[in-house]
C-alpha cells in the first residue's frame, strides 16, 4: 500500500514544481497524475475528531489493520481540492486527493498503550505498511483549548507540517470563550482553522489549509527547557541522527521523549521495531538512561519538567489568543449535570436510560427480525420453486443426476439460505439498535456520565467505569463488546473485561430464555402484581451480571493481579447528537459485526446443517405407516417423525448421544445435548434444533401441537420448572459461541485466552447448573 | 502537612503545588493539565461519593479520590 502512495506523492511534487516554472501558462498544464497525499488526523478523545474525519471522507472510509498488530484504524479517501480552471475570481487549482488516517484519540503522544504506540509510529512513518503522513491535522476542542494544545505542541515535534482544526468554537462561545484564531496561528506559527465540524462549518477551509500546508516546512519547537536539559536534548538528537533510523526533523522530539518521558518497561522500540537500519533499542535505552542520570544528579526535576514547560508555553499562548469571562460562567452543560449526576436523580436516570435501552432493543428488534425471517423464508421458497422448475430440464439435459439435483437444492435452500443466512440476519436488528443507542449516548456526552456514576461500583471488582461500555455492548453481542475494550489502556484490565464480557446475556440467548420460560414458568403473579415469568427472565440477566462481577473480582486477585492505572475520565460538554455521526456509527459497527462474526456464524451454520442432514433418512417408510392414502395431517405427522429420526441418526445426533453421559448429572438427555452442540454457531439455533427433535410419541393431531407443548411434554412437566431453569442457568454461563472465541483470539493474539475463557466458563456453567438442579429437586421434593 | 486534592469541599478551589506518587500516574495527571500552579475547582462528587469531578483549565475531569491524594494543593485565596 505504501508504494503507490509514495509514487503518487512524488508525482505530485514533480507536477507542482513543473507547474511553478510556467505559472503564467497554467492553462496549458494538465495533470498527468492527480496529486495524492497522506493526511493523519490526531486529537484528544471528544475533540470531534471522528466528526471531522466523517466530514472529510464521507462514506469513503474503511477499517484497516496494520500487519502484525491488532490495533485497527480507519482510513478514508478525501478530495481536498476538486480542481478547476482559472476564473475571474478564483485562481486555477490543481486537483488533490488524500488518504486520511484517523488515529486513536489520545491526550498525549507519550506512548503507554498499544494504541498510542501505533499512533506515534504512524506519525513518524515507522509503521510498516503505512506511508508517512505529509500533513498532520490536530483536531482541537476549542472549549478546552489549554489541555488540547498539549497534544499540538507534541505533534509539532514530529517533523511534519501541522494544521490545527479549532473545532467546536460554538460550544466555546456558549461558555463565553472567544478565541482569536489569527492570534493563535501567529503564536504557534501553524495554520489554525476555526470550525464547527458538526454543522460542516470550516471543512472547506480545512481542506484548503491542508493543501497549502503540504508544501510548508515542518514547524519548529517554540517552548524551551532549562539550558542544561537543552544541551542533553541536542546530544541525544545528534546521537540519534548518527545512528540513523530517526528522521532528522523528528530527532529532537524523539530525544525529548527519551529523556523526559521514557517508556515504562524500557525498550523504546519494544512494540514495533524502528526498521532494519534503526538504532538498537538496548543501545538507545542505555544512552538515554546515562543522560537522564546526569541530569538527575544535577538536580533537574525530570519527571515534571516536560509537562511544566509545555504548559507554561501553552498558558502564555492561550492568554494571548483568548478572551474569557471574568467570572465562571455556569454553562448549559453544568445545569444538565446538576440533574444527571445528582445524588438521587443521577442513578435513577441511569437505571431509566438503561431500562429504556433494553426494552427498546428487545421489543423494537422483534418486528424487523420477524420481517427479515419471513423474507428469508420467502427467498428459500423462491429458490425451492426455481430448483423444482428447472429440475426436469437439468436432468433431461443430462447435466446432473436427479438425486444430486435434489441434494443441491437441499443444500442451497436448507443449508445456505434458511440456516446460514437466517442465522446471521436475525442478529442485525438488535445490533444496529444497540449501536444506535450507544451512538446517541456517546455523541451527546451521556456515556461519560454513565461511566462516572458506575465507577464506584466497578472499582469494587477492580475495574474502571470505562469498562462499563464494552460490558453494555455485550448485552447485544459479545463480539462488538470485546472489540470495544480497546479503549481500556491497561492490558490486565482489558483482559479481565474481555474475559467477563460473554457472561452478559447476549441477544442470541434471548430466544432460548423466551422459549423455556414460556414452556415452564406459569404466568402467575408474585405478591399480587409482579409477573413471575418476567421475574425469572430478569433474574437470568442478573445471574450473568453477578457471575461476571464475581469472575472479575477473582481474576483481579489471582491471574491478572496488578494495580490499575488511575481513572482519568473527561466529562465533555453535552451536545446535540449529530444524525450523521450516529448513522455512521451504526453502519460501521453493523458491517464490522457481519464481517467478524457473521461470516463465521454463516459458515458454521452450514456445517451444522451438514452434520444434522447426513447420513440421510428416507421419509417413505414413515409415510407408508399410514397406509396407501394418508390424510394431510398424517403426512405432516409422518414428516415430523422422519425429521426427528433424521436428526437422531445424523452425525449431530451421534455427537449429542456421545456427549450425553457428560451432561446426565444436569438432567440433559441426548436431544438437549444436540441443541447444546448446535448452539456453537449461534445460541438461538437451540430453539430450531429443539423444534426438529421433539415429536410427541402419541398420535396427536400434529397441527395443533406447538413447539412449547412438545418441549414441555419431553422435558417432563412433572418436575415443574427445574429442567428449564437448569438449562437456562447453563445457557447464561456457558461459552457456546465460536465467534466470540475467534474475536478473543484476534484481540489477544493467541489461543491461550480463548482456551482459558472456554475452560472457566464451562466449569462455571456446569457447576452452577448442577447446583441449580439439586436445589430445584430438593425444593420440589 | 500540606493539603491534598481529595480533601477539597464541593465548590472549593485550590492551586496545584505538586503531583507525587507513582511516576506514571503523576505523568498522566500532568499531561491532563494538573501541573504546579494550575487552578482546580471541585465541581461535585459522583452519587456514590467517588470519583470527583474537577474543573481545570476550563474543562471537566473525573478522578478517583484515592488517586487525588497524590496531588498536593494550596488553598486558593479567591473569595
Amino acid at each position: 500500500m505504501a508504494a503507490p502512495i509514495a509514487t503518487a506523492a512524488t508525482t505530485a511534487a514533480e507536477y507542482q514544481s513543473a507547474g511553478e516554472g510556467k505559472k503564467n501558462s497554467a492553462k496549458g498544464v494538465r495533470p498527468i497524475c492527480i496529486p495524492h497525499i497522506v493526511v493523519a488526523l490526531a486529537g484528544n478523545p471528544n475533540s470531534g475528531k471522528s466528526t471531522v474525519f466523517n466530514r472529510l471522507t464521507g462514506l469513503h472510509q474503511k477499517v484497516a489493520n496494520y500487519p502484525g498488530v491488532t490495533v485497527e484504524h480507519k482510513t478514508g479517501y478525501a478530495v481536498l481540492s476538486s480542481g478547476g480552471e482559472r476564473k475571474e475570481t478564483t485562481p486555477a487549482r490543481p486537483m488533490m486527493t488524500a488518504d486520511v488516517f484517523d488515529l486513536p484519540g489520545a491526550y498525549s503522544l507519550v506512548t503507554r498503550s498499544l494504541d498510542e504506540e501505533v499512533a506515534r509510529d504512524v506519525l513518524l512513518g515507522r509503521m510498516p505498511g503505512a506511508a508517512r503522513p505529509d500533513v498532520i491535522v490536530v483536531v482541537v476542542d476549542a472549549s478546552s483549548l489549554t489541555r488540547s494544545l498539549y497534544l499540538v505542541t507534541q505533534a509539532m515535534e514530529l517533523g511534519r507540517p501541522v494544521v490545527v482544526a479549532l473545532n467546536m468554537i460554538d460550544v466555546a462561545a456558549a461558555t463565553g470563550i472567544e478565541i482569536d484564531a489569527t492570534a493563535l496561528a501567529g503564536t504557534l506559527r501553524v495554520p489554525v482553522v476555526p470550525m464547527v465540524a458538526r454543522k460542516g462549518k470550516g471543512i472547506d477551509e480545512l481542506r484548503a489549509a491542508i493543501v497549502a500546508a503540504e508544501r510548508a516546512p515542518a514547524p519548529s519547537r517554540l517552548w524551551s527547557l532549562p539550558d542544561a536539559v537543552e544541551r542533553e536534548v541536542a546530544n541525544v538528537a545528534s546521537w540519534l541522527h548518527e545512528q540513523g533510523g530517526v528522521r532528522d526533523e523528528a530527532a529532537e522530539g524523539e530525544a525529548i521523549r527519551l529523556l523526559l518521558s521514557p517508556p515504562p518497561t524500557g525498550g523504546a522500540f519494544s512494540l514495533t521495531s524502528a526498521g532494519e537500519n534503526g538504532p538498537d533499542g538496548a543501545d538507545l535505552d542505555d544512552f538515554a538512561a546515562a543522560a537522564r542520570a546526569d541530569l538527575a544528579d544535577a538536580g533537574v526535576p525530570l519527571d515534571s519538567l516536560e509537562a511544566d514547560c509545555r504548559y507554561a508555553f501553552i498558558a502564555r499562548t492561550v492568554e494571548r489568543a483568548t478572551a474569557r469571562p471574568r467570572r465562571y460562567v455556569v454553562s448549559a452543560s453544568d445545569r444538565i449535570d446538576a440533574v444527571v449526576t445528582h445524588r438521587v436523580f443521577g442513578p435513577l436516570l441511569f437505571v431509566l436510560v438503561m431500562a429504556a435501552m433494553f426494552m427498546t432493543i428487545f421489543s423494537f428488534a422483534e418486528w424487523p427480525v420477524a420481517l427479515i425471517t419471513s423474507l428469508v423464508e420467502w427467498l428459500a421458497g423462491m429458490a425451492d420453486a426455481a430448483f423444482m422448475a428447472l429440475h426436469g430440464r437439468a436432468v433431461a439435459a443430462g447435466w446432473i443426476a436427479a438425486t444430486d439435483w435434489l441434494t443441491l437444492k437441499d443444500l442451497i435452500v436448507g443449508g445456505v439460505i434458511t440456516d446460514g443466512v437466517g442465522a446471521v440476519v436475525v442478529f442485525v436488528p438488535p445490533i444496529a439498535l444497540l449501536f444506535l443507542f450507544i451512538g446517541l449516548l456517546e455523541d451527546s456526552g451521556y456515556l461519560a456520565r454513565a461511566a462516572f456514576i458506575v465507577d464506584r461500583l466497578m472499582k469494587r471488582v477492580g475495574l474502571h467505569g470505562k469498562a462499563f461500555i464494552p460490558l453494555l455492548s455485550s448485552f447485544a453481542c459479545a463480539v462488538p463488546g470485546i472489540m470495544a475494550t480497546r479503549t481500556i489502556e491497561n492490558r490486565r484490565d482489558r483482559l479481565v473485561t474481555i474475559l467477563i464480557a460473554p457472561l452478559m446475556s447476549c441477544s442470541a440467548r434471548l430466544p432460548v430464555y423466551v422459549m423455556l420460560i414460556a414452556a415452564f414458568v406459569p404466568p402467575a403473579l408474585v405478591i399480587g402484581f409482579l409477573p413471575l415469568q418476567g421475574l425469572v427472565f430478569f433474574s437470568m440477566y442478573l445471574l450473568g451480571m453477578a457471575a461476571a462481577f464475581a469472575a472479575a473480582w477473582t481474576f483481579k486477585r489471582t491471574i491478572l493481579k496488578g494495580k490499575s492505572p488511575p481513572l482519568i475520565l473527561e466529562l465533555p460538554q453535552y451536545k446535540m447528537p449529530s444524525a450523521r455521526n450516529v448513522a455512521i456509527t451504526v453502519w460501521d459497527n453493523t458491517l464490522r459485526f457481519l464481517a467478524r462474526a457473521g461470516t463465521l456464524i454463516f459458515a458454521l451454520s452450514i456445517l451444522i446443517w451438514f452434520l444434522k442432514t447426513y447420513p440421510r433418512v428416507d421419509e417413505a417408510p414413515y409415510l407408508a405407516a399410514f397406509g396407501p392414502e394418508p390424510a394431510p395431517e398424517q403426512v405432516e405427522t409422518a414428516r415430523q417423525r422422519a425429521a426427528a429420526a433424521q436428526l437422531e441418526q445424523s452425525a449431530l445426533g451421534r455427537i449429542g448421544r456421545g456427549i450425553e453421559p457428560l451432561f446426565r448429572p444436569l438432567g440433559f438427555d441426548w436431544k438437549v445435548c444436540v441443541g447444546v452442540a448446535a448452539s456453537f454457531a449461534a445460541r438461538e439455533v437451540f430453539v430450531s434444533t429443539m423444534a426438529q427433535t421433539y415429536v410427541l410419541p402419541a398420535d396427536v393431531d400434529a397441527g395443533s401441537v406447538t413447539l412449547i407443548e412438545k418441549i414441555r411434554g419431553h422435558l417432563g412437566h412433572d418436575r415443574g420448572a427445574v429442567p428449564a431453569v437448569t438449562l437456562m442457568v447453563f445457557y447464561v454461563l456457558a461459552m457456546q459461541c465460536l465467534s466470540t472465541l475467534a474475536v478473543v483470539k484476534r484481540e489477544t493474539g493467541s489461543w491461550r485466552w480463548p482456551a482459558f475463557m472456554f475452560a472457566y466458563m464451562s466449569v462455571l456453567a456446569y457447576a452452577a447448573a448442577f447446583a441449580a438442579r439439586q436445589i430445584g429437586l430438593a425444593l420440589t421434593g | 502537612m500540606p493539603r491534598t486534592l481529595d480533601s477539597l469541599h464541593v465548590g472549593e478551589s485550590c492551586t496545584v503545588r505538586s503531583v507525587r506518587g507513582d511516576p506514571l500516574t503523576a505523568q498522566r495527571f500532568r499531561e491532563m493539565g494538573l501541573v504546579a500552579g494550575a487552578s482546580v475547582r471541585l465541581v461535585r462528587r459522583a452519587p456514590l461519593g467517588d470519583p470527583m469531578e474537577l474543573c481545570v483549565h476550563g474543562y471537566h475531569l473525573a478522578v478517583r479520590g484515592d488517586d487525588a491524594r497524590a496531588i498536593e494543593v494550596d488553598a486558593s485565596n479567591t473569595p
